[in-house]
């Protein structure tokens, strides 16, 4: 199920997303949603992360930007996880919130210090506020079925 | 433990690969172009799914601003025409000014506007903007170019009413055919009375309106004469030329009949 549904996101987030948005700077990052919601709850599984990384960087040719990306959210995640409990839907949010911080944060650092491109906030904004759509209401609908 | 480091060293890995470009070195390059060979099929998928949903987009967009722009500009247009019948109201008041200044008659006149026709539908009158302060009286005769259009019959203090030969309430006296008659008006025909049986009135044969002190203006013309069944008299129907609902300005000849 996890790589069926990383098949689809990595089309998703590779190719239409991409004619959507512009630029694969500004496309919703949906990988990072389906590895949190996939690691949230037991153990972390970064094997998950860097693959689904790597083919991402694969298909947008950028080795290595989003698996380390992604392995940092999830070094991020496991940080969180031991401190804190993540059972309510806010908390969930609130963490979702720091690991797609610091991901996102951490590679446009990465970007900025290899090339020169024009930030433009509202694109990256719109597409954040679609990665917390996304986990908001697949978390509820996962809630739901725990109940 | 041993996990956590592993995933690190390959964090660092990735961090290293991405600055430095690892894929372009020549160590790598054979292993990244078989990939790249491999991946072929879903590179080029993908390049034609970008490339379909961003003409997609930009129609989308296109058609949007096109759609803006198109109520903008029916907007335009519609304020445009109004504008335009406004200024074809204008010309055509000017257009009959400039007739009426070309053929001003001998007498003196009042030029005025009309402001209200007969709702009825049958012309029996009009309105005109001048009235008792600008000199207006009782039967004075309402002329457009050389055609009689009415008399004066009700002077206000700012408007005045004129009774049109469209009206059966109008009788005048007239000429036709060398010989004197009193005219009726009428709608949808004005009529000449009392014409004797033995006159030779023709269908077309002018109608003026006689007067010793005012120019000659046309009532109408001659539509049908009929043979009466009164002994002496026949019925001659006389079609008006005052054609009232076109008539934007006229001019009111300072004289009675």
């Amino acid at each position: 199920m996890f790589y069926l549904l990383l098949a689809l996101v990595l089309f998703l987030q590779s190719s239409v997303f991409v004619g959507i948005f512009g630029s694969y700077l500004f496309v919703p990052d949906l990988l990072l949603p389906l590895l949190f919601l996939s690691s949230v709850r037991g153990s972390t599984n970064y094997a998950k992360g860097f693959i689904g990384g790597f083919l991402l960087d694969v298909l947008l040719d950028t080795l290595g930007w989003h698996a380390s990306g992604k392995l940092l959210a999830l070094f991020v995640l496991s940080f969180i996880k031991r401190k804190f409990f993540i059972e309510t839907l806010p908390s969930l949010m609130v963490a979702y919130l720091i690991v797609a911080l610091s991901e996102h944060l951490y590679r446009l650092l990465l970007l900025r210090s290899k090339f020169y491109y024009p930030l433009e906030p509202i694109p990256l904004l719109i597409g954040f506020f679609v990665e917390l759509a996304v986990v908001y209401y697949f978390r509820k609908k996962l809630l739901k079925n725990e109940t | 433990m041993k996990e956590r480091l592993f995933y690190f060293s390959l964090f660092l890995l990735s961090v290293f690969a991405y600055l430095f470009n690892l894929s372009s070195y020549p160590l790598l390059s054979s292993f990244a172009s078989l990939i790249n060979r491999l991946l072929m099929p879903v590179m080029e998928l993908k390049a034609q799914t970008t490339k379909k949903v961003q003409d997609l987009v930009n129609t989308y967009v296109f058609l949007v601003d096109t759609q803006k722009r198109n109520r903008k500009l029916v907007e335009e247009v519609s304020t445009l025409s109004l504008k335009v019948s406004e200024l074809e109201g204008c010309k055509r008041e000017l257009l009959q000014l400039k007739g009426l200044m070309e053929e001003h008659p001998a007498v003196e006149y009042t030029l005025a506007g009309v402001v209200a026709y007969d709702p009825s539908g049958r012309d029996e009158f009009m309105l005109l903007d001048k009235g008792k302060r600008d000199g207006l009286e009782e039967g004075f005769v309402v002329a457009h170019r050389n055609v009689f259009l009415g008399i004066v019959d009700q002077v206000y203090a700012g408007t005045s009413r004129v009774r049109t030969v469209w009206s059966e309430n109008l009788h005048v006296s007239a000429t036709a055919g060398g010989k004197n008659y009193i005219y009726r008006g009428g709608f949808p025909k004005g009529s000449l009375l009392h014409v004797p049986q033995e006159d030779e009135l023709k269908k077309g044969e002018k109608v003026f309106l006689r007067s010793l002190r005012l120019p000659p203006l046309e009532i109408g013309e001659v539509y049908e004469v009929y043979p009466s069944g009164e002994q002496f008299f026949k019925r001659v129907e006389v079609k008006p030329y005052g054609d009232v609902r076109r008539v934007d300005f006229v001019l009111v000849l300072r004289r009675r009949l």
